[in-house]
Parts: C-alpha cells; sequence; structure tokens
C-alpha cells in the first residue's frame, strides 16, 4: 500500500488500521480488484439496449443479455497470465476454475468455453513448453468439470516470450433469471472449500509485474474434481440461495467486503473450515484457495444446503451474517481482527497516469519479396495453420450441443436449451493494436461483429479484455484509453453493448518492456437457424464481397515483409451493412463458404479451401480495389470483406444494396494457386497446414 | 426404467438421460450413493471423470458401493452399458475383461471415429452387424488392452474407416486390433469408448447412436 | 558403468495434491483413522552411464531440472538402486 492510500485508510478509519487491515485493504485496492488505473475510462462502455440485463454498471463479475423467451445468456472473460507464466498447467486450469465459478455466481450454468493463447515464437523451447503446459491445464480443468472449449485462438509473437497471455471466456444460461446482489440483514454467510496456504498474494502478485522472484506463495492447485463438485451442487441448490459470490482474488476478506453493498456483516474466521492447522487469522482472510464459494442464505436453509455438500465430503460451514449495521468486522476466536467501515468499503482509491502522445506514423525496413514467396510465407503462416492439436485436447463435445465447431468456421455455434442457437468468437490483432490501438480496437470488434455473421447470427453483446504493460508508461496508458475509445465507439455504432470486461495491466517481462497492446473481444450472437458446415467443391466460383483498401499498416503482411504502410481505418458501415447481408444470406441458404477477409488478408482467406487439399485460381484484375498493387489485393486486411462460394443470385442481390460483390476465380481440382501468370504449387501448403503445430509440439 | 448413474464428477449425465428420452426409452439420473438396483430394469454409466479420475480413469468409482449393486444386476442378466469412463469403471470394476491404458500419443484426445460392429450378439448391437456408424471420442485413457484369447471374442466394435476397413490407420488412441467396444461372455455387460449419446439429436453431427441406445430397451 | 536412478518427483509439502486428497477421502476410507497423508508423485527410471553413483544421481538430477519437474511446484528424491 502506498502512503497515500495509507493517509486516506487512516481518515476512513478515523484510527490507525492494524496490520491485518492494512493487508486486506491492500487486497481490496490493489489493480486487479479495484480497477484504480482504469475505472474512470471503463465507464465509457456504460450504455445498454433492452435486452441487456447485467452490464457494466453492475460492475459484477460478468455480463448478461436476454432472449426472448426470458433465456437469459451470460458472458464472462477473464485471464490467468501471470499464473500461467509461472506453472502453465495450474495457471491456465485454475483459470478455467474461476471463470466457470464467475458464470455460476449469477446463477447461471456454464455450457461453452473459449481459449484465446498468446505465447511466445513457436521456434522457442520455452514457449512451447509453456503453450504445452496451458492447452494441458485448460483441458484438464475443463474436460473435467464438462464444459466443452468450442473455440478460441491461438498465436506467436516474441512480444510474449516471459508474458504469455492466457484469456478464457465462459458463457452460461439460465431459465429461472439470475441471482441479485441484495442482501437483507440476518441472512447467513456460508463457505464451502477448504481453506488453505496456497495462492496468498493472487490480487496484489496479478497487479505486478513477474520480477523474477520467487512468487512460490502464489501459485494454486487446480483441482477440477472438486470445481465439479461445488458447481453440480451450486446448480442443484440454486433455490436455496439468494446470492452467491465466487472467491476469487483477495479471497474471503475481498469477497466479503465486495458482497455488502450497504450492509455490513460479522465474520467469525475461526469457523473457516481449514486444510492446513494452525492458519493464522490474516492467512484465512487473504488466502485464495481455489474451488470455494460464498453463499447468502435464508438462516432455516442453511442446514438442508450444508447437508448436501456433506453428504459428498465437502466443507460446507456458516461462517457469519449479513447485519444491519454498516461495517465489516471479521473476528478470530472472539476477538475483533478486523473492523473496516462501510465508507472505507465503499471507497475506489483513483490512480491518474500520464497520457503519452499518439505514435509517430512507423516505418519498417521493407524486405523485398516477390509474389510466391510473400504468399507461400502467409499460406504456411504457424498463427494460420490448424489448431487441431489444440482442440483435439478439449472435450469440445461434452453436452452434446455442438453445432459449429472449433476449426470449422470464423465463429464457433452451440444449441441453446430453447432451441436458438449462440454464435461465439474471439478476437484480437496486437499487430494491429501496437501502432494504433484506437483503430484497431474499432476493427477487432468490427471483425468479431463479420465473425458472427458468417454463421448467421446476429451479434447481441460483448465482453473485452484490456491487456497492457504498466500504465505508468506514457506510451501504454495511451493505447489503453485508445482502445477503451475504440472499442466503445465500434460497441455503440453497431449497437452490440459491452456488459462486462477485465483490465490486465503490468504485462511485461523482467526487463520492463511491455507486451503488445491486446485489446480483445468476445462477442455472442443468436440465430434460429442451425448453421450449416461448409461445402465447397472444385468447379466453384469464389465471390469477394466488400472494396479492398490499401494500407497493409499492422498486417500479417508488413509483419512478415516490413515498409511503409498507412494503418487502415475501419470503415465500420461497410461492416455492418456487408456482415448483414452475410449473415441473411446464410440463413437463407444462398451460401455454402463464407469467411471473413481477415489475417493474411485474401490469402489468408483462402486457407480453409486449400486445406480441403483443392487449389484456387485468382483473377487479380477482378479484385475492386483502391490500388492496382497485387500486394494490397491479396494482402491487404481492410474491413468489410468477405470470401464466399455461393448461388449467383447474392452478387445482384450486393449491388443492389452497393456493395461490391465479384466473381475472383474459382476452386480447382489441381493442387496450385494461380495467380495471373505465377503458379504455386500447394500440396507442401496443404501437408504444414495439418502438421506443422503437431510437429512443433511433439 | 434406466437408471443413468451419476457419481461425483460424471460430465454426460444430462445429454445421456436425454438421448435415452430420443431413442424413446426413460431414463432416469440417479446419484451413486442413491441407488437403487430394483427399480431398474438396465443401467448406464455415462462418461465423465469420476472421482476425478484421479489414480487411474474409473479406479475409485469402480471400489464404491454401486458397482457391487451393478454387478448382482449384470449377473442376473440385466443390461449394463458404460460410456467412456462407464467404460472404464466397468473394466476397473472387473464387470468386464482388459485394460483401458493412456492413449498412445499420451493426449486426451476429441475426435469424430467410424465405428465398424462386430459382434451383433450384445444388449446394443443387435441387428447392426457389420453396420459403419459414426460418432465422437473424447479420453486420454482409451487404449484397450488385454492378454489372452479370449480378447478376441469380447470385442463388439472396432475404429473403421468411413468404409468399414480395420487397419492401424484407423486407429486413434492404440487399441488392441482398433477396439472401441466390448462386452462380456453373454452380451448384457458393453463398454464403449465412443459417445453414442452426442450423436442422438436431430442437430447432432449424426444420430448413429440411437441405434445403439435403442438396444437398452426391452430384456 | 551404468547405475539405474529413480527420480521421484511429488508435490512440495507446500502445495496441494488433490489427487492423493482424493484418494485418501474416497478409496481409503475404511483406514481413515490410521492414514495420516497421501500424496501421490511420479517415478522416472533413468539408466545412465556414470563413474560413480554420486555422479548418476547428480546427471539424474541435472536432467530432472531440464523440465521433468517444476521447481515451483515440484521437490524430487533421487536413489541409485
Amino acid at each position: 500500500m502506498n502512503p497515500e492510500e495509507l493517509t486516506k485508510l487512516k481518515s476512513l478509519l478515523g484510527r490507525d488500521p492494524n496490520s491485518t487491515e492494512i493487508a486486506l485493504m491492500e487486497q481490496l485496492w490493489s489493480e486487479h480488484c479495484s480497477y484504480k488505473s482504469s475505472r474512470f475510462y471503463l465507464k465509457t462502455f456504460s450504455w445498454r439496449n433492452e435486452s441487456i440485463v447485467m452490464g457494466v454498471q453492475e460492475w459484477g463479475d460478468a455480463g448478461a443479455f436476454k432472449l426472448d423467451d426470458g433465456t437469459i445468456v451470460v458472458l464472462k472473460l477473464e485471464s490467468h497470465n501471470h499464473p500461467s507464466a509461472l506453472d502453465p498447467f495450474n495457471g491456465a486450469a485454475t483459470g478455467v476454475g474461476g471463470v466457470i465459478r464467475d458464470v455460476i455466481s449469477v446463477g447461471a450454468r456454464p455450457v461453452a468455453l473459449l481459449d484465446m493463447l498468446r505465447v511466445g515464437p513457436i521456434t522457442d523451447r520455452r514457449s512451447r513448453e509453456i503453450l504445452r503446459g496451458v492447452v494441458k491445464g485448460i483441458g484438464f480443468y475443463g474436460n473435467s468439470i464438462g464444459v466443452p472449449v468450442i473455440g478460441g485462438e491461438l498465436s506467436f509473437d516474441s512480444s510474449y516470450l516471459n508474458n504469455p497471455l492466457v484469456d478464457v471466456a465462459c458463457v452460461g444460461v439460465s431459465t429461472h433469471g439470475l441471482k441479485s446482489k441484495t442482501l437483507r440483514a440476518g441472512q447467513k454467510l456460508v463457505i464451502v472449500g477448504l481453506t488453505g496456504l496456497d495462492g496468498m498474494g493472487g490480487a496484489s502478485f496479478a497487479s505486478k509485474p513477474l520480477d523474477g522472484q520467487d512468487q512460490r506463495g502464489a501459485i494454486q492447485i487446480a483441482d477440477p474434481f472438486s470445481g465439479k463438485i461445488v458447481m453440480d451442487k451450486t446448480l442443484q441448490l440454486m433455490d436455496l440461495v439468494d446470492d452467491i459470490k465466487d472467491l476469487g482474488a483477495g479471497g474471503i476478506g475481498v469477497a466479503i467486503l465486495e458482497l455488502v453493498g450497504e450492509l455490513g456483516a460479522v465474520i467469525d474466521l475461526s469457523r473457516v473450515p481449514l486444510r492446513v492447522k494452525n492458519m493464522t487469522p490474516e492467512q484465512v482472510l487473504v488466502s485464495e484457495t481455489q474451488e470455494r464459494m460464498i453463499y447468502v442464505i435464508e438462516p432455516s436453509k442453511v442446514e438442508k444446503f450444508c447437508g448436501e455438500f456433506r453428504k459428498v465430503d465437502y466443507a460446507c460451514e456458516e461462517i457469519g451474517e449479513v447485519t444491519a449495521e454498516s461495517k465489516v468486522t471479521f473476528i478470530f476466536e472472539g476477538k475483533v481482527i478486523a473492523s473496516i467501515p462501510n465508507i472505507a468499503v465503499k471507497y475506489r482509491p483513483i490512480s491518474r497516469w500520464s497520457v503519452g502522445e499518439r505514435r509517430e506514423p512507423f516505418v519498417t525496413e521493407y524486405r523485398n519479396s516477390n509474389l510466391e514467396e510473400s504468399i507461400l510465407s502467409v499460406l504456411k503462416h504457424e498463427d494460420l495453420v490448424s489448431k487441431e492439436w489444440v482442440y483435439s485436447q478439449y472435450d469440445y463435445e461434452v453436452l452434446a450441443s455442438t453445432i459449429i465447431r472449433p476449426g470449422w468456421a470464423d465463429a464457433s455455434v452451440i444449441r441453446l436449451p430453447n432451441g436458438k442457437f449462440l454464435a461465439l468468437k474471439g478476437d484480437a490483432n496486437p499487430d494491429l493494436c501496437q501502432w494504433d490501438a484506437f483503430r484497431c480496437a474499432k476493427a477487432i470488434f468490427a471483425e468479431a461483429f463479420r465473425n458472427l455473421s458468417t454463421v448467421g447470427a446476429k451479434p447481441r453483446a460483448a465482453v473485452d479484455h484490456l491487456q497492457f504493460g504498466s500504465p505508468a508508461s506514457p506510451g501504454v496508458y495511451r493505447d489503453f484509453i485508445d482502445s477503451v475509445y475504440g472499442l466503445a465507439e465500434a460497441s455503440k455504432f453497431f449497437n452490440v453493448p459491452i456488459v462486462g470486461g477485465k483490465v490486465s495491466f503490468y504485462n511485461e517481462d523482467s526487463n520492463g518492456n511491455p507486451i503488445k497492446p491486446t485489446p480483445l473481444v468476445v462477442m455472442a450472437g443468436i440465430t434460429e437457424r442451425r448453421p450449416p458446415k461448409f461445402q465447397v467443391e472444385a468447379g466453384d466460383s469464389l465471390l469477394l464481397l466488400g472494396f479492398t483498401r490499401g494500407g497493409l499498416g499492422g498486417s500479417l503482411y508488413q509483419k512478415l515483409f516490413g515498409g511503409k504502410w498507412e494503418i487502415p481505418d475501419p470503415i465500420l458501415v461497410d461492416d455492418l451493412r456487408a456482415s448483414e447481408l452475410v449473415s441473411s444470406w446464410v440463413n437463407r441458404g444462398l451460401v455454402r463458404y463464407a469467411k471473413d477477409v481477415g489475417k493474411g488478408g485474401l490469402v489468408g482467406a483462402l486457407i480453409p479451401i486449400i486445406k480441403e487439399s483443392l487449389g484456387v485460381t485468382i483473377e487479380i484484375d477482378s479484385i475492386i480495389a483502391d490500388s492496382t498493387d497485387p500486394r494490397v489485393k491479396l494482402f491487404s486486411e481492410s474491413g468489410g470483406r468477405f470470401l464466399l462460394v455461393g448461388d449467383d443470385s447474392i452478387i445482384s442481390e450486393a449491388e443492389e444494396n452497393g456493395i461490391h460483390c465479384n466473381k475472383i476465380g474459382q476452386i480447382t481440382e489441381k493442387r496450385t494457386l494461380r495467380v495471373g501468370d505465377l503458379e504455386i504449387e500447394l500440396q507442401e501448403v496443404i501437408s504444414s497446414y495439418h502438421s506443422l503445430l503437431e510437429e512443433r509440439m511433439n | 426404467m434406466i437408471a443413468v448413474i451419476k457419481f461425483p464428477g460424471t460430465t454426460c449425465e444430462l445429454e445421456t438421460a436425454m438421448a435415452l428420452k430420443e431413442a424413446g426409452l426413460r431414463g432416469e439420473i440417479v446419484d451413486h450413493a442413491d441407488f437403487d438396483p430394483d427399480r431398474f430394469e438396465s443401467v448406464v454409466l455415462p462418461g465423465g471423470f469420476s472421482f476425478g479420475d484421479y489414480l487411474r480413469a474409473g479406479a475409485i468409482a469402480a471400489g464404491s458401493e454401486s458397482l457391487k449393486k451393478i454387478k448382482e444386476m449384470a449377473d442376473s442378466g440385466k443390461k449394463v452399458l458404460g460410456i467412456c469412463n462407464g467404460f472404464q469403471i466397468l473394466t476397473e470394476a472387473g464387470l468386464l475383461r482388459g485394460a483401458l491404458l493412456p492413449n498412445l500419443n499420451g493426449r486426451f484426445l476429441t475426435k469424430w471415429v467410424y465405428l465398424k460392429v462386430v459382434r451383433d450378439d450384445t444388449a446394443i448391437t443387435r441387428n447392426l452387424g457389420g453396420r459403419v456408424l459414426f460418432m465422437p471420442i473424447a479420453h486420454a485413457e482409451g487404449r484397450y488392452y488385454g492378454e489372452g484369447d479370449w480378447v478376441q471374442r469380447t470385442i463388439v466394435m472396432t475404429y473403421s474407416s468411413a468404409t468399414g476397413e480395420v487397419n492401424e490407420k484407423w486407429n486413434p488412441n492404440g487399441s488392441l486390433w482398433n477396439t472401441a467396444a466390448v462386452a462380456n461372455e453373454s452380451g448384457n455387460v458393453v463398454g464403449m469408448m465412443p459417445h453414442p449419446e452426442r450423436a442422438s439429436f436431430p442437430f447432432s453431427r449424426s444420430t448413429d447412436g440411437l441405434q445403439l441406445l435403442r438396444g437398452l430397451g426391452g430384456r | 558403468m551404468n547405475y539405474t536412478v529413480e527420480i521421484l518427483i511429488l508435490p512440495k509439502d507446500s502445495i496441494r495434491d488433490p489427487e492423493g486428497e482424493a484418494i485418501e477421502r474416497h478409496m481409503l476410507g475404511e483406514v481413515r483413522g490410521k492414514l495420516k497423508q497421501v500424496r501421490v508423485g511420479k517415478v522416472i527410471r533413468v539408466i545412465l552411464e556414470a563413474s560413480s553413483k554420486e555422479e548418476a544421481i547428480k546427471m539424474a538430477e541435472e536432467f530432472s531440472s531440464r523440465g521433468l519437474h517444476n521447481p515451483l511446484v515440484h521437490k524430487v528424491e533421487l536413489r541409485a538402486i
């Protein structure tokens, strides 16, 4: 705790805090729990439409929207970057556990997970080791608890060498409304699960850079079996409880402080069931042992509730009650060890950082390459190869409701209990965000919007995760603010509210180098019709919908070959109108293939066709663009564009809407890519697509 | 009525019960501790990670009281089907012979596979001899292993190509003779690694699972 | 000369072992009164060429630290047999 915060705490308490109170408030006021560096700007997301039942205003663990029949879809996104850097397996696994418990906490049943992974170069041994552990950990937890991982992202970049990004999103469904955060005096506070010494000080740990010092105390061990018991029993006993709180960062202390609102509570720490003997009350207060929850229950129901947990040998104990007195008191063996008045509970510190100037337009050295080399480099890029090595380790079929599986399309789809279909997609673009976080944030929101439309879904809500280096760096802080405004603007434009999110600062290596700014969006949409599995065959014509714009800044092409390029300025109206058309075509059965043009540009969008052991001919002159440069036509990642195979009628329909749609080529049986006079053999591309990750990782 | 047994850590009980309904049967999810065998004509042990699959997949569940009851039911001729973790439990408990070892690639593996029915005298494969079925596997310990002349006779389904070829190319996990499912001698106790309940609904990628599950009806 | 060395990898005393806990709770219930603790680890047996037992153990220790165990959460016991 810094001196100003200590002074503030003294004035709020009206006395000197004791050491336990300082430890407790340090957790509550950590970056992780208080959002002190970001909260001010995050309020930019504070708008909603009529379908949102839980938004950023609630400042809760998750966000939610409602369907016409009353079904509520809950979204939550969380990272476990620092724990995964230290212990990839347990770090990633406990991240899955936490995000699942957050969804349960609002009263919903978890139905799907997405994982968005960013690690160091695939050529680096340690990075591969981290990836191996992370994937194994996510699978271990997700598989064991029975929630399918239905999609995600994996990319490699030296920026994440010492600081991998492990983002996991969880979606939940409730048909009986959500748990409200309305407490009454007299309700009992009940804890399930044993408290141990693991995971001490995780909240403040998550808010500090990795300094290579001994971080042992922060290691948490994943126990999905216990997580499964907590999940199943909580869902079974939902009617008995009034409110639920996951014990996340900051442990019991922070959970109670965050829970009480206008009321107070008395907690007897000597009643907390322990895994190890002789823990001090301070340790009990801040321990972040996994697989624990706190429940708010009417006194008459506590016995029945705990009886169910004890039946499966799971600890369950009443540890206190809600009081009308406006303070939270923690006692241990009859003695008060901490007492925090509401005025201090409600106060959240603010950290103000200086904001740097916009980055200068950049130039990177251009490495001349011929068209063939450029095409092959993109086609074989490790970010674009098959991720089967990853998702085959996940039980993406459990719950028997997965419709569009990982690797099938730009978005994943599950069937909801009400018979409708939920589409999900996570998008980020750090290569672009490093140059212009504002434009980039708009672009990733637009990309997620386009991705959902390729499976015919109407986007409904999004959650975000803003991941950066230290806010003390003015340039980094500028990127953070730009990202917020970019996302907010796009969210408003598309009428897709951001209903929740997270911020993770201090993602940097031991030399203080920040990661590339990595805002991330996970968007959810709904479709009435079951999306088809795309089918293409030789002879099919390829249609390009949309206008190709120059500006390869931040593109994969620029990452590989450098050069001086403009940063594309997203034209959101293009994305909106083209997406709505594509969505309607998918729903009317008019397209057999719909691919968003994104990473790798048009060439990247050909990969799902080529991987089916097919060839492609591209008529470069048919590509409508603001440049004659073939590099622009082939590698531009400008928005609002889709590669399609489908009924001829869509061309005229597009034109009636003032959107370019042209035949730009054909799918061929011969496994080559022909662009003008150039003919590139694809056999090696096809085999590297399928085997690269498998071979590198084994 | 068919009992769908839930252990702590079982993950597939809901969709298994729903798939039974889809097959025109009545299934009821029962906690293993409350299981009353007299109420049921047959039993399904669904997939998942019973007791976290700690020690070995299925090992802890195999030692529970409910397995003794299930053994009695099996001995009296009632039908018992173990799916994935359920299969692992049945081998660990000795209701089926052989063992399920870690996959040869050392990893958990989800994959859609084709299965050739090679034995049609079991509870779930009557009239399906020679058929090729399509459904997913999802497991880390599914490499079937056994020693002795009996092994060949227990095999009910093998991993195959879409046209029913059975060879190493179609073996996802290193199972002996591509074994995906086995049964006891009288065919009333069957264990299978693939998940029929995931291929049982109008919106599923395949509905071949229903053909197997329907066999659980009647005596 | 060849030495056989067993590398025992166990969770550190300060680190939770959910697998051990599950076995203790759900499998060995009847001996619970006398059972004090269950910890689950891995044994990796290696055969290596070394000039002495001590050197063999040292070499095995070196191998193990190259990723066989995670020093953050595991402790290692080595024995030559």
